[in-house]
């Protein structure tokens, strides 16, 4: 997928959850004006007809509430206090008060939602039309045209080394960058930043999995290789953040590769991707 | 109160529902005499507010006492900022300080644990068996799930926590 593609994705998705967050007073308050406008017209229809657009909104406030990575307990049980309220029999009578009062608490829930829980993920909307989202895009971008004509199975196997790296199957990650070093060695180009990369993952990885300590010397990056590097390396003196950034910074080289030259891991990149983002953003 | 190995450790909560329907019922025999004629299962009755909460948490404990040898055993040390949603369901260990504790008074203690790359929710749904408080340096052995069991970022569901050092 090209860069175009997702930014016309994301706008349009973008687009769909702004119809969404007016759909939730548009459709409660219709529904009281349209009660207000057949009771002022004499009309004898039963007011919970149209306390529908109360329960529509609840709905659609419950789902702007469930695709935002952090999730409002509130606005998400508001579907059942519509049923609650307007559905299901019940002494208490549904009339013109109750929907409006109804509608406004959901527009302060929406307000709230918006401005307390972060924003809707633009992707999140569009099923099976999931994007890269920045800065992960860009660098993905960047990786592209400073790392050219990349093995197809070196990024397959960085691809597989980054997804088993995050799911902490840290012996399989290991054999997934011996496999691609193998590669790399037999290839005509040489692509040394892939390999310090993978080398970076493998021994990292060895760590973890023994649960050891910060070793006194460990692989890194060359200086000629920072161009190629998501995040700046932290001053000799700080060796545990370098050591943290080192591992990033390899993850996310090797996550760009596996996007740039790899179509057929897309679907387990995506995956890791939240894991991706929070690697470039902390 | 020790049962056993286990040092059960009854809630705040629970000893304040005690009290509060061992004082109404005092009262109510009092005054009435047809809840005196009652007393006889009342009294079980209410000592069971007590009981059920002790046995409660004597079965949670002593589960997660048998679980901790076979966490020690298979989980890795990580750094918090490396758990993610991939590691849902594996086992973690993680050494931090504690930045915030919520609701240990009700047996069930969330905990913040934040180590140089970032920090997560410690989630434990028994009494852990030493006093955590703010600023301890501790080890956490537990679960990554999502915080809403479906849905929500990843958290540790903690089986044992431990105090590393005094801060």
């Amino acid at each position: 997928m090209s860069g175009n593609d997702s930014v016309q994705a994301q706008q349009k998705t973008g687009s769909s959850i702004l119809f969404l967050e007016l759909a939730v007073p548009a459709f409660s308050f219709g529904g009281a004006l349209l009660a207000l406008f057949f009771s002022g017209a004499g009309s004898t229809i039963d007011p919970r007809y149209f306390a529908t657009g109360c329960v529509i909104s609840s709905f659609v406030l419950a789902y702007l509430a469930w695709i935002r990575p952090r999730k409002d307990i509130v606005a998400l049980t508001t579907p059942i206090y519509s049923i609650i309220f307007f559905v299901a029999p019940s002494d208490m009578a549904v009339n013109l008060v109750l929907e409006l009062l109804y509608a406004t608490s959901l527009t302060i829930l929406l307000v709230r939602l918006k401005y307390r829980f972060g924003a809707a993920p633009e992707s999140g909307i569009a099923a099976g039309k999931k994007t890269l989202e920045e800065p992960l895009l860009g660098y993905c971008e960047a990786v592209r045209e400073r790392v050219p004509g990349v093995m197809p199975e070196a990024a397959h196997y960085g691809a597989m080394a980054f997804a088993l790296f995050a799911q902490g199957d840290y012996l399989d990650a290991v054999k997934a960058s011996d496999a691609a070093m193998t590669e790399l060695a037999a290839a005509e180009t040489p692509q040394p930043v892939l390999v310090t990369a993978f080398g970076i993952v493998r021994e990292q990885a060895l760590l973890l999995e023994e649960s050891a300590a910060l070793p006194d010397h460990f692989t890194e990056f060359s200086a000629a290789d920072s161009s190629f590097l998501a995040k700046s390396l932290p001053p000799e003196d700080k060796p545990h953040d370098r050591f943290e950034v080192t591992l990033e910074n390899a993850l996310l080289l090797l996550y760009a590769v596996g996007w740039n030259a790899s179509a057929g891991d897309h679907k387990i990149l995506l995956n890791g991707q939240n894991f991706a983002l929070k690697l470039t953003t902390s | 109160m020790k049962i056993g190995n286990v040092d059960v450790k009854v809630s705040i909560i629970s000893i304040a529902v005690f009290g509060f329907f061992t004082i109404f019922l005092i009262i109510a025999s009092v005054f009435s005499p047809e809840v005196r004629t009652n007393l006889i299962w009342m009294i079980p009755c209410l000592f069971m507010l007590l009981v059920i909460p002790v046995a409660l948490n004597y079965m949670s404990r002593s589960e997660y006492a048998d679980l901790t040898p076979r966490y020690e055993v298979e989980a890795k040390t990580v750094r918090v900022k490396l758990i993610n949603e991939s590691m849902i369901g594996k086992p973690v260990r993680v050494e931090g300080v504690v930045e915030r504790v919520h609701f240990q008074f009700l047996n069930r203690p969330q905990f913040l644990v934040a180590d140089r790359s970032g920090a997560i929710s410690v989630k434990m749904f028994t009494s852990p068996d030493e006093d955590i408080r703010v600023n301890d340096v501790v080890e956490v052995l537990g679960q990554v799930i999502r915080r809403y069991i479906v849905t929500g970022d990843p958290v540790i569901n903690c089986v044992s926590i431990r105090k590393v050092k005094k801060s």
